[in-house]
């Protein structure tokens, strides 16, 4: 079960990206593993563990309907998500940090799901080889539409500091 | 952008990367367990059930099929399905009984749990990968027996046999296109249980080996989608194939019918009056001797046509044949010598007793002395 653990915060950061509340949060991450382990067979170690984690994860969080949820209560969850107190950082910085990931998830939340994809893969610091990889288009493809997904986020963002 | 404000990517990405150490996502064993738990119970009940429906089909196909039998008035090889369908009663509570599926246990560990769900998958897939041989295979033997039986009561002849074995050909294109099916494409529905299972294993033990690796592999280019769609493709083609054929078989029959119909239409259209001169007909060597008002003659000649003549032509053209066909068919045999006869005849007869010679006027054809000659024919011959 070691693979969990070593993409458990993409997981979790491609859930909330694309999920309004924790308990949809929740329910979206235990079907990104359910969906990797079922996938796992299939990898082929052509790309890396990441990339390919990555492109599970946003396959199924684009698919992902919330009118499956009755179907999906009926599942006991067997995945927790434990939020844990980062020791490195002071709290002054710990809560700026906070502030900027909650306004982070706030404009992605606004953006359409392609450019949401590609702002999570930026921000995770992918290589534009990588995002081609994850998404299936090609690198140039990925730097003009990065390029105008980053601009977007940066309006929303702008947008919600002036509103603050 | 401005460097160093909160939407400046750098401090994005490092805001972001933060979130990494936040987040800890632990596994419930013990709900995962009751999840292994609850696939295997599941499965067990969708295999008894798949057991139940086939044994329970088998028990009604049996007077269902003697009464279909009896109904059909059927030939006998229509009942040799009926050990087929207590063969397919009788096998799988055999083979139940051999390789039970037992209830887990709630005590039970993970991994004992897993590794008894993946053996029981992989008794399911032997069980359907040979299934044509325990149960397609003997239904094969019994229908095309009773289809090529059936296709040899129906036939006059061999040809006529061969244009009847449509049905024959049918259920063979069939029954391969079905053990194709089934050796391919059977277990398939299996194979993502079994996948998950041996992944679920695979991370449990921890550890990768490489006989773990290989059998993965293995099974993984079994349920590959290409291979998926070729098998597919290659069954697809052997059900259109076998349509085709048993279409392609009907439509010659169909013809071959017609055809024999037109034939025996277009005769009737030129069928030859059915008249005789003579009230009987019999033969000293190849001298015909013919009855007239109770009275046997030597022939002598017709409508001036010598009777040498006539038994030469009727020789030629009829072969074997050609006695009967002078007796029969005399209108058929005069007009094909291009002197058909009209409603009466003129005969000179000879006759047995005095052995004069005489001539006979407008001797009348009539339906009534052929009936009589046809009848003493067919006595003659056992017809």
């Amino acid at each position: 079960m070691d693979w969990l653990g070593e993409h458990s915060s993409s997981v979790m950061k491609v859930a909330r990206a694309y999920t309004l509340t924790s308990e949809e949060c929740q329910d979206l991450a235990q079907e990104i593993l359910l969906q990797a382990w079922q996938s796992l067979p299939k990898f082929e170690q052509k790309a890396s563990a990441a990339t390919w984690f990555y492109r599970v994860a946003l396959h199924t969080a684009m698919n992902w309907h919330r009118k499956d949820k009755h179907r999906r209560s009926r599942q006991q969850p067997f995945v927790e998500v434990q939020a844990l107190a980062t020791a490195t950082l002071d709290s002054a910085e710990q809560a700026q940090h906070r502030d900027t990931v909650e306004q982070l998830y706030k404009a992605i939340h606004q953006l359409p799901k392609t450019d949401a994809a590609l702002v999570l893969l930026y921000l995770d610091e992918l290589s534009y080889r990588e995002m081609s990889e994850v998404l299936g288009i090609s690198e140039s493809n990925v730097g003009v539409k990065l390029n105008r997904a980053k601009k977007t986020l940066s309006a929303l963002m702008e947008g919600q500091s002036h509103d603050s | 952008m401005i460097p160093d404000s909160p939407t400046d990517p750098d401090n994005l990405q490092q805001a972001w990367q933060t979130q990494s150490s936040q987040t800890k996502i632990s596994i419930d064993a013990d709900v995962l367990l009751k999840v292994v738990q609850r696939d295997q119970q599941s499965f067990r009940a969708v295999v008894q059930t798949s057991d139940y429906v086939g044994v329970g089909i088998a028990i009604l196909m049996v007077p269902v099929w003697i009464y279909m039998g009896v109904t059909e008035s059927s030939p006998w090889t229509w009942y040799l399905t009926l050990p087929v369908l207590v063969w397919w009663v009788v096998f799988p509570i055999v083979y139940r009984m051999r390789h039970p599926l037992k209830p887990a246990q709630p005590d039970e560990p993970l991994v004992h749990c897993v590794e008894r769900s993946l053996t029981e998958v992989d008794e399911q897939i032997w069980y359907h990968s040979k299934s044509f041989w325990w149960s397609a295979s003997p239904l094969f033997a019994s229908i095309v027996t009773f289809a090529f039986h059936s296709a040899w009561l129906r036939s006059d002849d061999w040809l006529d046999l061969l244009s009847n074995m449509d049905s024959v050909v049918f259920f063979l294109a069939f029954f391969s296109f079905l053990y194709f099916l089934i050796e391919k494409c059977g277990c398939s529905k299996y194979e993502p249980r079994r996948q998950e299972l041996l992944t679920l294993l695979k991370s449990l033990r921890d550890e990768t080996t490489s006989e773990d690796s290989q059998e993965i592999d293995t099974a993984q280019s079994a349920s590959s989608p290409a291979f998926m769609c070729r098998s597919l493709a290659i069954a697809v083609s052997l059900l259109v194939l076998a349509i085709l054929i048993a279409a392609g078989g009907d439509y010659l029959k169909h013809k071959s019918r017609r055809e024999r119909e037109r034939f025996r239409a277009e005769r009737a259209a030129t069928e030859y009056p059915k008249k005789s001169p003579f009230a009987a007909v019999r033969w000293q060597d190849d001298q015909p001797e013919v009855k007239l008002d109770d009275e046997w003659f030597k022939l002598v000649s017709l409508n001036e046509l010598p009777v040498a003549d006539i038994v030469s032509f009727s020789q030629q053209t009829y072969e074997n044949q050609w006695q009967q066909r002078f007796e029969e068919d005399l209108v058929e045999v005069l007009t094909r010598m291009e002197h058909p006869p009209a409603d009466t005849v003129k005969l000179v007869v000879q006759s047995m007793r005095t052995s004069e010679t005489s001539v006979r006027e407008d001797v009348p054809m009539t339906e009534e002395n052929r009936s009589a000659i046809y009848a003493a024919s067919s006595k003659r011959s056992n017809r």
